[in-house]
């Protein structure tokens, strides 16, 4: 008598238990909500590294100009410090411009040797003996 | 089913029929629904990828297969994780609420006594195909269902007048 009212209890449950189902499951295939975090994330990623080429490349640029700023300015006045520029430019202003190279040259000889201007300058006294 | 390995259609029909009890069965394992859902897919694209030769109860196997499965991502994640108040069951004609409590009363049991529970009611599985895929002897099986049924009935009792 027990037991079998132990049976039904059971039965009982399991048929409670039973209105309940497994929630459904996704499209097999479907790639779920996580994943479609890990390809923003991805996205995110390729954005910045883009931005970081565009920002190298931008410096390269500006750089470039800078230095045709100081060949430009080689031009037209010579008189400017010799460690501003640079190896290259003055290559680059020798070969498409060879007077203003020139002028260039006679430019900083002037302001790096002695000056022979004045009458009294001790190259001009040698010069005269 | 043959000796060699399952069709895609085979194996997208079991996907339909089994595939919310497996991801519900995971859960109950103490693993959160979306990576349940994502170790109940990967255990069938293992199968789609033709690799596994049909074993002689599929239904037991997939059932094995995920609750090794959670069992290595519970191991990946270095704890316990910890069943919130996400449900993983669902009742047509019930309050969220109550799916909660049922959900709670079952997380209340002992796992292996969970497990016993879910395979039996909701997996339709018999004692002895429980058995089979836990791996236990059926009287092992047969007295973890009914320990289990008896706190489920106390425990639930006084809501559903049982």
């Amino acid at each position: 008598m027990q037991q079998q009212q132990n049976e039904k209890h059971i039965e009982e449950l399991e048929r409670y238990l039973r209105t309940f189902q497994p929630r459904p499951i996704r499209q097999l295939g479907v790639p779920q909500a996580g994943s479609r975090r890990v390809w923003r994330l991805a996205a995110a990623a390729i954005v910045i590294f883009a931005a970081g080429v565009l920002l190298w490349y931008a410096q390269r640029k500006e750089g470039r100009a800078r230095e045709m700023v100081t060949i430009q300015h080689g031009r037209s006045s010579a008189g400017m410090p010799h460690a501003r520029r640079s190896i290259p430019a003055l290559t680059k202003l020798a070969l498409d411009d060879s007077e203003a190279f020139d002028a260039f040259l006679t430019d900083e000889s002037q302001s790096l040797l002695p000056s022979m201007q004045s009458e009294q300058s001790a190259l001009r006294v040698l010069a005269k003996e | 089913m043959g000796a060699d390995t399952l069709k895609a259609a085979e194996i997208q029909s079991l996907y339909e029929k089994h595939g919310s009890a497996l991801a519900a069965y995971v859960c109950c394992r103490g693993i959160d629904f979306a990576s349940a859902e994502d170790v109940v897919q990967h255990v069938f694209l293992k199968l789609l990828e033709g690799n596994i030769l049909t074993p002689q109860t599929p239904v037991a196997y997939l059932y094995r297969a995920v609750r090794n499965a959670s069992l290595n991502l519970r191991r990946n994640l270095h704890r316990e994780v910890e069943m919130n108040d996400e449900t993983w069951l669902v009742g047509p004609h019930r309050e969220r609420a109550e799916v909660l409590a049922v959900q709670a009363a079952l997380r209340d049991l002992p796992e292996e006594q969970r497990e016993t529970v879910f395979l039996r009611v909701w997996a339709g599985m018999t004692l002895q195909e429980i058995a089979d895929t836990l791996d236990i002897p059926i009287n092992t099986a047969a007295s973890r269902y009914r320990y289990a049924l008896d706190k489920l009935r106390e425990r639930l009792q006084p809501a559903t007048k049982l």
